[in-house]
């Protein structure tokens, strides 16, 4: 079942002398919903995914931070001081390094996590079997994880993932590396997953997420700068030209079928 | 789709025709004590044997491809090994008859046997060794280990590292491609690659630290803890005559040793 995440005023600085990774952040995701976290490079997307996995507590013993995290019906004051897997799952920016190598077959690797969690060995391989059906990934059963294609690879990585029923899915910048087939796909995978999970997306991609997210953040500097949803992204598309990269844009305007928002993007890019 | 199963947990715990682990490792046991007990000449003809093994017997098969040629590659090295060691100690060590001389070079017997002592016994141990990693699933090998109770983070450290060794030669080839693309000779000859490798591999093996710390830092994210158990199909607790005969042979040379050292 899918969780809700609510953040109330949730700071966090990496050491005490340094400056604010997340400010004063306040954010409601529903639960069974996608979120798209959008923003440039250091704006603080991943540090906000590591602090939601539960990571962040216990790889900073240094950091200091404030607020509140609420996940499903658990309150955090104010960070999961431990890995929330299963209930919570992340899959990192590097699909390579996501797969951990301690296993030779894309089966093995995806049935490693349930191993993990001590899930009886028949029901476990099972359970691998059904979701690599499921994401059209069966044909990789027996392949050696490291001579995956990119997009291959990360499909299998959300797998290791997925393969535990997260109530939240957490994905960051899942489309590293992926070509136009692959990152459909990826699209497919997540809409599927819509109201069993809840999926937050941190992407610098506008155009990736646009037509799977219900809500859309944009962060700079560890600020939120925009929260909403896609009609009210596009309507204040200008806002945030210098946020998200010019390519993405045109790529968006492709994708943005509505005339009214296409003219929109067409007046941040210059184009008359 | 039920063949999966097959693939997925080794063959650890199955009724096979093949050897299990611990008789294989029984087997590099008895192996390593006749590569220090057992006289050189002895040594030649466990070489031998472990050579054919490594063709007849369907245990000891290379798994691989790569296995069978690094197997070949190992045999052709060892000769040359043992060659070079020999004359090079006949050659030093001045004790004994000459037993034949090349030029206006002596070469001694005492340092010939000296030099096929020593360079026997590495290779004997190196076979062995060769010889069941060759042709052992290194995850069968991590199960194994995990089921007679090895630390988990001991097993997973291994499976990293070797799995970072087993990149390590097709990323070492992607830099040498990338930087030919550009023009730089480092397959240009022998001095040319040995330079471009010392300045390739600091570089690499730090990359190799940091993945290996982010692979750690995914682990985790999986729930894996590097000090708690996994669930493991079962330890492997059958007979097995392989054990009795590898064990016995062993103790036999010893016990054998034991007694020329007596009599002596």
């Amino acid at each position: 079942m899918a969780h809700a995440i609510e953040i109330t005023d949730f700071t966090f600085r990496y050491g005490k002398e340094a400056p604010e990774a997340l400010s004063h952040m306040s954010l409601t995701i529903p639960a069974g919903s996608v979120c798209a976290l959008l923003g440039p490079t250091n704006g603080g997307k991943t540090t906000l995914l590591h602090a939601l996995s539960g990571i962040l507590a216990s790889h900073h013993r240094d950091s200091v931070s404030s607020g509140t995290i609420r996940i499903g019906d658990q309150t955090y004051a104010p960070l999961p001081p431990n890995v929330l897997f299963p209930a919570v799952g992340l899959t990192i920016q590097d699909a390579y390094s996501q797969v951990s190598g301690l296993r030779e077959t894309v089966f093995d690797e995806v049935l490693l996590t349930l191993e993990t969690l001590g899930t009886p060995l028949e029901e476990a391989r099972k359970t691998v079997e059904g979701l690599l059906l499921s994401l059209g990934l069966s044909h990789l059963a027996l392949r050696k994880p490291s001579t995956l294609s990119g997009g291959e690879l990360q499909r299998v990585a959300m797998a290791t993932i997925l393969v535990a029923q997260p109530a939240v899915l957490l994905m960051d910048e899942p489309c590293n590396s992926l070509d136009g087939t692959a990152q459909h796909r990826l699209r497919s995978v997540v809409r599927a997953l819509k109201q069993r999970t809840t999926v937050v997306i941190a992407d610098y991609q506008l155009e990736f997420v646009l037509g799977i997210a219900d809500q859309f953040v944009v962060l700079d500097s560890g600020r939120i700068v925009f929260s909403g949803n896609r009609r009210s992204l596009l309507e204040r598309l200008a806002d945030f030209s210098h946020l998200l990269p010019t390519d993405d844009w045109v790529k968006t305007r492709a994708a943005v079928k509505k005339s009214t928002y296409r003219r929109r993007i067409e007046k941040v890019l210059g184009i008359q | 789709m039920s063949s999966w199963h097959h693939f997925s947990t080794g063959t650890l715990g199955k009724r096979t025709m093949r050897m299990a682990i611990p008789d294989k490792l029984s087997f590099v046991l008895l192996v390593w004590i006749c590569a220090f007990l057992l006289p050189w000449q002895w040594n030649s003809a466990v070489i031998g044997f472990v050579i054919i093994l490594q063709v007849l017997a369907p245990s000891f098969r290379p798994i691989s491809k790569s296995s069978r040629r690094y197997f070949s590659r190992f045999v052709a090295y060892a000769l040359v090994l043992t060659l070079v060691l020999a004359l090079v100690n006949g050659l030093l060590i001045r004790e004994g008859s000459v037993r034949f001389s090349i030029l206006f070079l002596n070469f001694f017997d005492a340092g010939i046997i000296y030099g096929l002592e020593v360079s026997v016994r590495i290779v004997l141990l190196s076979l062995s060794i060769l010889l069941f990693f060759g042709s052992t699933r290194i995850q069968d090998f991590a199960r194994y280990l995990q089921s007679v109770g090895m630390p988990n983070s001991f097993v997973s450290i291994l499976l990293l590292t070797l799995h970072f060794l087993e990149q390590l030669p097709h990323r070492i080839a992607q830099i040498f491609t990338a930087q030919e693309a550009r023009g730089a000779p480092v397959r240009a000859g022998i001095l040319s690659r040995g330079r471009a490798l010392l300045l390739v591999l600091p570089p690499l093996i730090l990359s190799s630290i940091v993945e290996s710390l982010e692979r750690g830092a995914a682990l985790e994210l999986r729930g894996y803890h590097f000090y708690k158990p996994v669930t493991i199909d079962g330890k492997d607790t059958r007979f097995s005559l392989w054990r009795y005969v590898f064990m016995t042979l062993a103790i036999t040379v010893i016990i054998r040793s034991v007694y020329l050292w007596l009599m002596r």
